[in-house]
């Protein structure tokens, strides 16, 4: 079984820290990579070594995968962690850091192949019995055709250009009138737009909650499902809130969900962490997409289960079995993760500057995974995420508590940041009562803009 | 004072080891903790396996260079003669012109030339043949 003894974690900021204090931990000596804007940054001073790897433009530094790869060979790490983001999905750089002898930290490049390509992920979904999203089987080859799926599937349906993407050359349609009256106009639009006008239709999903299984395996076939989390709060399709469980489900819905996504990590041969990722209206699951690595969101799994996800993570790299099964995982109350923005809580307009005073809010319940400091100066050039705030209460109803109290405590000061916009939902009746779906932030911010102009 | 002497006769060892003459021991009480910064001197740290300095050390390290340094474009291992035994790009006193090119930098089996960019008298070599080189490390000092 190989050892894993220095690990060189490809990323910056909080998961940087996150990786590194998981490693501390373990008693596995750290490598940071990091680029000039970083020079002064958290994840550089607390790791056992760091190297240099390029200017601050991301392309250059902590996308450059030949920089990492010569710093991983010319600091003997075993092993390399890519967090989120980054290179975290990129198959052919996990290819690369195999045949230099060293380990990958996160599911091999097949998987992430496989599952990084929408179409080849849905068909995947499918064969290992995930419910996905009801459509044509392929192209629709008329109207008439398109007229009888949509019996079907059962309108609203949504008509998509095959070539489509970045909601262009797509449209929804209500009835067969409207479906009759676009057709025409969706296949002509993406001839022009696309050069290709083969169209497909999907069932249209009209207020979806984003709700997410966590997914860990190791390479002898163990697999286990960690129970869901609701990132239904979003902005943009960035998340701004994640709370785990998901109250909104009865413990069958998510009792027969934890086993369905079970099976099919099986049957995919899952390795390491990942997470299935669905919409959820009326009762029902549609898988979206399929995360191959960890996610931002991956603290609220681990305050209720208790288990250090990044460990779980190493310990598989390394070959060790996952040492438990299914029965034996025992979620604990509630937990909601707050992403803290260096942004105007109205504008959303990235706010970076220098920190004058960092006062994270602490006490039972309560974690902040950060790599903010006082005296900090944010980098324009990176994400403007600079802290997570995660608070974990027996209950629901204690957990929003406990968050409108941490919310009050934490203290930024120097830039501007969303914790205003944090305290105001939290206080939102919609949002307590769990009203909400995956399109309501972005109607509950158009209507508080209103609100402003009056 | 064991571990004191402890860390002495360590340090001796490694030194030998390293055919290092010459160290700078400096102790900070630092939340209860003794940390050790060493300081070696730039051409002795540079010739030490190790690779790269721990971050606390690398500020100590950021010592004033007078004149015109040529950095490292990339991380890497410096080379300072086309190939081994050869005869070295520069030495100290030559003078170079704009162009030359005054090492080698190598990362994933690729070699790239470091050239001056500007005319001048090559003042300092920072580097060893063979040592560890991150991005922006100054490699040779041109005036």
């Amino acid at each position: 079984m190989p050892q894993i003894k220095k690990v060189l974690i490809a990323n910056r900021g909080e998961i940087a820290l996150r990786v590194i204090r998981a490693c501390r931990d373990m008693g596995i000596r750290t490598v940071a990579v990091y680029s000039t804007a970083d020079k002064n940054a958290l994840h550089v001073k607390l790791a056992d070594e760091s190297v240099c790897i390029g200017p601050a433009q991301s392309s250059e530094s902590y996308l450059n995968e030949s920089a990492i790869l010569t710093a991983a060979l010319l600091t003997n790490a075993d092993a390399i962690h890519p967090g989120y983001g980054f290179l975290s999905e990129r198959a052919d750089f996990v290819e690369k850091v195999e045949q230099h002898g060293l380990i990958w930290i996160g599911p091999n490049a097949d998987m992430i192949r496989k599952m990084g390509d929408k179409v080849n992920a849905k068909q995947t979904a499918v064969k290992c019995g995930l419910p996905v999203v009801p459509g044509s089987d392929g192209a629709l080859k008329n109207l008439d055709d398109a007229l009888s799926w949509a019996d079907k599937i059962g309108y609203p349906v949504m008509i998509k250009a095959a070539a489509g993407g970045g909601g262009r050359g797509m449209r929804a349609v209500h009835n067969a009138n409207e479906l009759k009256e676009a057709y025409p106009l969706v296949k002509a639009e993406s001839k022009t737009a696309f050069g290709d006008d083969t169209l497909y239709m999907e069932k249209l999903l009209l207020h979806p909650r984003h709700i997410e299984f966590q997914v860990l395996g190791d390479k002898h076939g163990n697999v286990v499902i960690f129970g869901e989390r609701d990132c239904s709060l979003q902005r943009k399709n960035q998340k701004v809130m994640e709370e785990c469980p998901a109250a909104v489900l009865t413990q069958k819905q998510r009792d027969d969900m934890i086993e369905i996504c079970k099976t099919a990590a099986k049957k995919m041969k899952y390795s390491n962490a990942g997470t299935f990722e669905f919409m959820f209206e009326d009762g029902k699951f549609y898988f979206l997409e399929m995360n191959t690595r960890l996610q931002v969101e991956h603290p609220v799994t681990e305050m209720v289960y208790g288990i250090d996800l990044v460990r779980e993570q190493i310990r598989i790299a390394a070959g060790e079995k996952l040492g438990y099964t299914q029965s034996s995982l025992a979620p604990h109350g509630h937990a909601i993760e707050f992403r803290i923005n260096a942004e105007d809580p109205t504008t959303f307009v990235p706010n970076p500057g220098t920190i004058t005073l960092y006062a994270p809010s602490g006490g039972l319940g309560v974690r902040v995974d950060s790599a903010a400091y006082t005296g900090y100066t944010i980098p324009a050039v990176y994400d403007s995420m600079i802290a997570k705030l995660v608070v974990h209460a027996q209950s629901r109803p204690a957990c929003i508590m406990r968050a409108a109290r941490a919310l009050d405590e934490f203290t930024i000061e120097g830039i501007k940041t969303t914790i205003p916009l944090q305290k105001k939902l939290l206080e939102n009746s919609d949002v307590r009562q769990l009203k909400t779906d995956n399109h309501w932030l972005e109607g509950f911010l158009e209507s508080e803009k209103e609100q402003n102009k009056e | 004072m064991t571990s004191f002497r402890a860390t002495v006769e360590n340090m001796s060892k490694l030194m030998d080891e390293m055919g290092i003459t010459e160290l700078d021991l400096e102790r900070q009480l630092l939340l209860g903790l003794y940390r050790k910064h060493i300081h070696l001197s730039k051409q002795q740290a540079v010739a030490a396996p190790v690779g790269f300095v721990a971050p606390q050390q690398k500020n100590n390290e950021e010592c004033a260079i007078s004149g015109h340094a040529l950095k490292s474009p990339m991380v890497g291992v410096a080379y300072l003669a086309p190939e081994p035994g050869a005869k070295p790009f520069v030495n100290v006193g030559d003078t170079v012109h704009v162009g030359d090119t005054v090492a080698l930098v190598e990362a994933m089996k690729t070699f790239n030339p470091i050239k001056s960019d500007i005319d001048g008298v090559v003042k300092e070599i920072l580097v060893t043949d063979g040592a560890a080189v991150e991005f922006d490390t100054p490699m040779v000092v041109i005036e």
